[in-house]
């Protein structure tokens, strides 16, 4: 009797434990989306974006996620590899399949930070105690604004946005290179438009100024875009920011190269810059006397981020004078492109340059001129296109074409293609078209 | 904040489950039988010597005991009538006597049992308790793990699976020691989930990470490389046998998570008896017999260039005008004595373990030491380099491949009362094991010798050298215990109940260390870095039965059995990380920049079943079961599930009408329908964001980040399996043959399916969208094929093929890419297919001997190529046994095909690397040119995906049993030598270096040959002492 009263008594022991929750579990490194809807989750989205974008741009130190500013930078003629993973070849050899491993985590991961910055900055409206004080939402919108630039600049026409909301996934459609520039400009404009930047210092409206001007140069809207950028000033910079610590936060430019695995080009496939043999001091790198980690390619180490916690720079007022500088060019006002580039080039206390005879000349000078001063800032490719598609340059007068230097040839990409997981999007169908 | 999940509450799941926590734990006790039993004593027919372990089943009441040391069983507490008593013991016929039982009296029986080479019958450890093998209506295959620990080369646990099951595929990923295994029974069920079984050891559920690490230690992947299976932690010489539960129409009442099949392992008793004692010593080899592929390295030697090695001048340069190659070399530094750091290793292992007891108390207790050296050893050049330096050389960096093990394990059974008893069994390891970077990295050895591009000249053929890559540690240390409590309680002659709580705790600590100045010049490594990541991993089992047992009729008997299980999984960790450590320290303390984490994952479930069982005339067994899971991974728009089970089990042999003296001696026939499942992650269905650490303003300022879109309809994938049998022995049961038919359906299958990532989301997104199929036929025979006084012949063939095909992905899911662009889940074709895009052809169309560029086309779109995985295996077990029993020689031969293995390696030495033969190498095969070219200038692996079939002589051994009268001079009953060898022998027509190795480790589909240590061979001597 005695053993039936404990059975029983156990047993309602577990009903009650049952009753309690027996399938209850814990899980503490997620967080509910509902804990953010207010004023401090609001600002953790901001935070979270804004990490979301530095990633994206600047990749991390791991190693193992290239940002924009590599990859762009090795499609273009920045870099050349001098390590071996063959999806990064395939990109500095301008031979991208649709199923390469490197060009979706770049894509995912600036739809991400697009994602995150607009996202933050609906939720900056939303949640925050006074969105007409809270520079927050234009600085997200300016960001977002930038990925778009990114995708237009560096991806084939046809890439599409899609959107999560609370209970239902949207899908968007493709948009050609000129809309994803128009959409990016609107960004801008609505940044540029929102009453929290009346408690600005000028950090974010010059963000939002510069991206605007940018997206205009893309659109070849070139007066617009200089007085877009006019506003200005030229000791002006945004920056993401780096550290030691944690790994993500590395700046992965520096990781790759002082980790022998990005090397700084010179005249690559023939017609590519002369990064090194210029000896300019704005790229500065150092000759390692000794070879990549593929064990081929020479390395030369870039020495513009000189360890893991140096910025990148977004945007700057040396990118608005060189657009100012551009928008001379469609004048023809050869003299006043050089002028423009020698002032800036003053305030480096680099030697002026000799004024350019004829447009080419004055063109040549002037995207030479970007390409040194934004030297792996993630404008180079986007540049490149340009000249095809704004300036009537070949492919093969602006890209590296030939012999690769580790086998095979160059081949005809002058961007990356949309990855093949986007295939799982109903409303998409891959690139529109692979033009500059 | 941390997000606590409390699934929706279920009462149809919980109301069995609580009756039965009644029925177990408090059932009254009016029924009580009188104090009346059965006993008696197990002969063999030959000598009269008493049969130890020989099972002793009271029909009726469906109780099963063992004899002891003397041959002696005991029912007590039977309830007054008639029973039959059959008994079964491994290598004797089956035996049946019918005995009456009186009122307060012990019935006594003697059985004496005829030697019989196979039998078909034997007792089976179910969800539902232990029963005869006949009565199951689905195929148990049935290993005794004891008697192969005692004579075959057995290393580890995954060694016993291997080729002793048909339908069982044991893979292990590599030859460095403390590899892990990749396991698959009949196939592969889920695209996206686990495709391992479950395993259970003694009755609690075991923790069994196929792939147990977090060290970067190479791989395509953190934890991947040689990364090790928790399987391997159990120690194979306690192993009494082992179970494979094969598929989801056996598996249904293990509940969700069973899908893919589950081991049952049982670990070894006490039997009543004075103490006898065992003891074990074996050293042994560790060996890498392989032949590495030779570097080739085109030099362009001209006055214009000079010597600079790094030229590469490949043959197409040639063609192409940018060189002109003056010589070929060929070396490699893996294949040269005085620079391969591949020596034999030493293996050791030593044990001992006790069993005896009265029959109240019986108990087991063991130890082993076990260790083992992998074949890597600091070239002797390099360690003299070293101590003229340094003045000394670490131990790691000598041998930085190792094992370390200490096993214990204690035993208890107690028999309480005449009518219950309890069983403790606690195992406790303790292991260090050292690994070395593998398979995709700059940091292995492999990769340094194969894919650097080094010649013989430079660097002694090394990217980085031996005593570089040797300073580096990567050590893992774990500390498990198992322990279980089990109750049998038989409240009356009708009723018995059982409860088992079990305890599975691993404390694991992941270690790498890169001492400053001292390691490769590789990324930041040389400033000193430390990886420090401790892990908790649990697993707690409670599990609770009863079983009323009825005679409905004097032909017709009832089993009726309502059970329910609680699991609880939990693993927690610290991961911490110092960069920039001062020269000289081991510690994290003091690094330049610091980083840690934590992580937690939890999930439980919550099951019930009922089963019931008639059986008619003890020859036709009819099952039927329904099993209710609930699951705390299960989205929150989901109820319970429910899994039906039905099988028939007729020993035809057994009716009037069947003639036992034809050619058949036993004939069952046997058929099985139910369903199972896999369910799904712990946070699959939640939508949630991550923090991450965010900068602004030089301020460190938290973040967070989008995690995953979740899916709150999500449910467990559901596996249904229709399999139909025979069993049968014949020519006078010398010959046993067991055929098995399967066709199992996974529907409802978690997809991971990639989304579109213009969401800017997570990157996929489980889906219950899929199905697949996995057909098949599975064979074993089992024959005597000599059998003299004085030599026996013993031969187990056993053999399977799996048709597995994904059926539907999905509306609207694009084919899943993986394994860099190269692997596929595509509909119609089997799960993880290869592709590429094809050569279509070849020539050489100038008559020159050289494959260039342009002779070799490509097709545009990629093709299906073939499975990455076997579906073909067939193992060839012999046992010889010659002069009386005095030597015994065992082998087994081991083949898997019908697969495709991609040989990266080579294809990553053509392109980027340069020294491949097909590219350097003008008298090379025309074939390898065009292969070569194709990759190098087309970006294809089509010509690397090679047949992966291969035969390999697994084992081989020689026992010589001593005589007694030897024994007797060291005081000892038993003494045998064991001389065996392991991976002796291969026949494959891969190019590469061994077909059966993963440079994804244990993943679940992903394959590929890339920088991997083959598998080693093994030689061992093994002396076994018995007291």
């Amino acid at each position: 009797m005695r053993q039936t009263s404990a059975g029983l008594l156990l047993g309602a022991a577990l009903l009650v434990a049952t009753g309690c929750g027996l399938l209850d579990t814990n899980q503490p490194n997620i967080i509910d989306p509902g804990n953010l809807d207010n004023p401090e989750g609001a600002q953790t989205r901001r935070i979270g974006a804004i990490a979301d974008f530095t990633f994206a741009q600047d990749g991390d130190g791991t190693q193992f996620e290239d940002g924009h500013i590599l990859l762009s930078g090795l499609m273009a003629d920045e870099f050349v590899l001098s390590t071996t993973p063959p999806t990064e070849q395939e990109i500095d050899q301008r031979r991208v399949f649709d199923n390469n491993s490197t060009l979706s985590d770049l894509f995912l991961n600036l739809q991400r930070a697009r994602a995150a910055t607009e996202g933050a900055a609906a939720a900056l409206e939303q949640y925050s105690v006074d969105p007409a004080a809270e520079p927050g939402i234009a600085e997200m919108s300016s960001l977002a604004g930038y990925t778009y630039l990114y995708f237009g600049e560096s991806f084939c026409s046809g890439v599409p946005f899609s959107t999560i909301s609370a209970d239902s996934l949207v899908f968007g459609e493709g948009q050609t290179t000129t809309e994803m520039f128009t959409t990016g400009l609107a960004r801008f404009d609505a940044a540029l438009a929102h009453p929290g930047l009346s408690a600005d210092d000028g950090t974010v409206s010059n963000l939002a100024a510069i991206g605007r001007a940018r997206a205009l140069l893309d659109l070849g809207q070139f007066s617009d875009a200089a007085a877009a950028a006019s506003v200005v000033p030229t000791e002006y910079q945004y920056v993401t920011e780096h550290s030691d610590s944690p790994q993500r936060l590395n700046n992965a430019i520096w990781a790759y190269s002082t980790g022998f695995l990005w090397s700084v080009s010179d005249e690559e496939g023939g017609v590519g810059l002369p990064y090194r043999s210029a000896e300019d001091s704005r790229v500065e790198f150092q000759d390692e006397e000794d070879v990549g980690l593929d064990g081929s390619t020479d390395q030369f180490t870039l020495l513009k981020y000189p360890d893991a916690s140096a910025s990148v720079v977004v945007a700057d007022g040396i990118e608005a004078r060189l657009i100012e500088a551009e928008a001379l060019l469609h004048p023809n006002s050869f003299a006043g492109v050089t002028q423009a580039l020698n002032d800036i080039r003053a305030t480096f206390g680099l030697d002026d340059l000799p004024n350019a005879g004829n447009r080419d000349e004055a063109i040549d000078q002037l995207f030479s001129e970007r390409a040194f001063w934004l030297f792996a800032t993630g404008h180079r490719l986007g540049d490149m296109r340009r000249l095809i598609r704004q300036y009537g340059r070949t492919e093969d007068e602006v890209f590296p074409s030939g012999d690769y230097l580790k086998g095979g040839q160059y081949g005809d990409d002058v961007n990356m293609p949309i990855p093949v997981e986007e295939q799982n999007n109903p409303n998409a169908s891959g690139c529109i078209d692979r033009e500059a | 904040m941390a997000t606590r999940i409390r699934p929706p509450s279920h009462g149809l799941l919980r109301a069995p489950f609580l009756l039965l926590c009644c029925l177990v734990l408090g059932v009254p006790a009016a029924a009580q039988a009188q104090q009346s039993g059965v006993g008696g004593r197990v002969v063999d027919e030959a000598g009269g010597a008493p049969l130890e372990a020989a099972r002793v089943v009271l029909t009726g009441p469906n109780r099963i005991e063992a004899t002891d040391r003397d041959g002696r069983f005991l029912f007590r507490n039977v309830t007054p009538g008639t029973y039959q008593i059959r008994v079964l013991r491994l290598g004797y016929k089956p035996a049946t006597q019918n005995v009456t039982v009186a009122a307060g009296e012990t019935a006594a029986l003697e059985f004496s049992l005829t030697a019989a080479p196979v039998q078909l019958d034997e007792i089976v450890t179910t969800a539902t308790g232990e029963q005869r093998k006949l009565e199951v209506g689905n195929s148990v295959a049935t290993i005794d793990a004891a008697s192969i620990a005692l004579e075959a080369p057995i290393t580890e646990f995954g060694n016993l699976l291997s080729g002793r099951a048909a339908g069982v595929q044991v893979q292990k990923s590599g030859g460095t020691t403390g590899t892990g295994t990749r396991i698959r029974i009949r196939g592969s069920n889920s695209v996206s989930l686990s495709n391992e079984p479950l395993y259970y050891i003694d009755g609690i559920r075991m923790e069994s990470g196929a792939s147990s690490s977090t060290l970067d230690i190479g791989g395509f992947g953190q934890g991947a490389g040689a990364s090790p299976s928790r399987i391997n932690d159990i120690n194979p010489d306690d192993i009494e046998s082992i179970e494979i539960v094969k598929g989801p129409a056996a598996a249904t009442l293990y509940g969700i998570q069973a899908s893919n099949g589950v081991v049952r392992i049982t670990t070894k008793k006490g039997r009543a008896g004075r103490a006898r004692w065992n003891l074990y010593s074996e050293l042994g080899a560790v060996d890498d017999h392989n032949t590495y592929p030779i570097n080739f390295n085109g030099r362009d030697n001209t006055a214009e260039t000079g010597a600079d090695w790094d030229t590469f001048c490949i043959v197409q340069f040639e063609l192409d005008g940018l060189c002109t190659q003056t010589s070929v070399s060929q070396f490699s530094p893996l294949n040269a004595d005085s620079t391969s750091p591949l020596k034999p290793g030493l293996r050791q292992q030593y044990g001992a373990n006790v069993s005896g007891g009265t029959e109240q108390l019986t108990y087991y207790l063991s130890g082993d030491y076990e260790h083992e050296d992998g074949v890597f050893r600091l070239p002797r050049l390099e360690e003299d380099s070293i101590l003229a330096e340094k003045g000394s050389v670490p131990d790691n960096q000598i041998r930085p491949n190792a094992l370390e093990r200490v096993s214990l394990r204690a035993n208890v059974n107690a028999n309480v009362s005449a009518d219950a008893d309890l069983q403790a069994t606690a195992g406790y390891t303790s292991s260090d094991t050292r690994f070395i970077e593998n398979d995709n990295s700059f940091l292995t050895i492999t990769g340094s010798a194969e894919a650097g591009g080094v010649p013989q000249d430079i660097n002694r053929g090394w990217y980085f050298i031996p005593a570089e890559l040797f300073a580096e540690l990567a050590n893992q240390s774990t500390e498990r215990f198992i322990g279980g409590l089990t109750g049998n309680w038989r409240p009356a002659s009708w009723l018995s109940t059982r409860a088992t709580l079990g305890y599975d705790i691993t404390n694991r600590q992941d270690v790498q260390f890169f001492p400053t100045g001292e390691v490769a010049d590789y990324l930041q490594n040389r400033a000193g870095l430390k990886y420090d990541n401790r892990f908790q991993i649990s697993q707690t089992t409670v599990d609770l039965a009863a079983t009323g047992n009825f005679q409905l009729s004097p032909t017709l008997t009832s089993k009726t059995t309502l059970g329910g299980q609680f699991f609880r999984d939990r693993a927690s960790g610290v991961l911490a990380t110092g960069r920039g450590l001062p020269a000289g320290s081991g510690t994290i303390t003091g690094a330049g920049s610091t980083e840690a984490r934590d992580t937690t994952v939890e999930s439980r479930s919550l099951g019930s079943f009922v089963e019931q069982q008639f059986g008619l005339k003890e020859r036709l067994f009819v099952t039927g079961a329904l099993r209710f899971d609930d699951n705390s991974a299960f989205g929150q728009n989901f109820d319970a599930t429910v899994y039906p089970k039905a099988s028939v089990s007729w020993l035809v042999s057994d009716e009037p009408f069947f003639n036992r003296d034809g050619f058949f001696s036993t004939l069952r026939l046997r058929g099985a329908f139910g369903a199972s499942g896999q369910q799904p992650g712990t946070t699959d269905a939640l939508r949630f964001f991550t923090p991450v650490a965010g900068r602004r303003g030089g301020v460190a300022s938290p973040g967070i980040t989008f995690g995953s879109l979740g899916n709150a309809d999500l449910k467990p994938e559901r596996s249904k399996e229709l399999e139909l049998g025979l069993d049968a022995s014949i020519l006078d049961d010398r010959v046993s043959f067991e055929f098995s038919y399967y066709a199992k359906r996974t529907r409802d299958a978690l997809i991971e399916r990639n989304i579109p990532p213009s969401l800017g989301g997570s990157r996929s997104q489980f889906f219950n969208l899929g199905e697949v199929k996995n057909n098949g036929v599975e064979m074993a025979i089992n024959a005597r094929v000599i059998d003299s006084r004085s030599f026996t012949w013993d031969l187990a063939l056993s053999g399977s093929v799996n048709n597995n095909e994904l059926i539907e992905l999905g509306e609207g899911v694009a084919p899943i890419i993986f394994g860099f662009g190269l692997q596929r889940h595509t509909e119609g074709l089997p799960l993880g297919g290869y592709w590429s895009r094809p050569i279509t052809g070849f020539a050489d169309a100038n008559g020159d001997g050289i494959i260039a560029a342009d002779e070799v086309t490509v097709g545009d779109t990629a093709e299906f190529r073939g499975r990455a995985l076997p579906n073909k295996e067939a193992s060839l077990n012999s046992s010889l046994t010659l002069f009386n029993g005095r030597i015994r020689v065992g082998t087994q031969f081991d083949y898997r095909g019908g697969n495709y293995i991609d040989n990266a390696i080579e294809s990553f030495r053509c392109t980027p690397i340069l020294n491949c033969r097909g590219l350097v190498d003008r008298t090379a095969p025309l074939e390898e040119q065009a292969r070569a070219q194709a990759v190098l200038n087309e970006a294809t692996e089509w010509g690397y995906f090679e047949p992966g079939w291969f035969i390999k002589m697994r084992e081989l051994s020689l026992t010589f049993f001593a005589p007694d009268s030897w024994a007797r001079r060291f005081r000892a009953s038993r003494l045998s030598l064991t001389l065996a060898g392991r991976n002796l022998w291969t026949i494959t027509d891969y190019s590469g270096v061994d077909p059966e190795v993963n440079a994804f480790a244990q993943s679940n589909f992903s394959t590929s040959d890339f920088e991997s240590q083959p598998q080693v061979r093994y030689w061992t001597a093994r002396l076994n002492v018995g007291f």
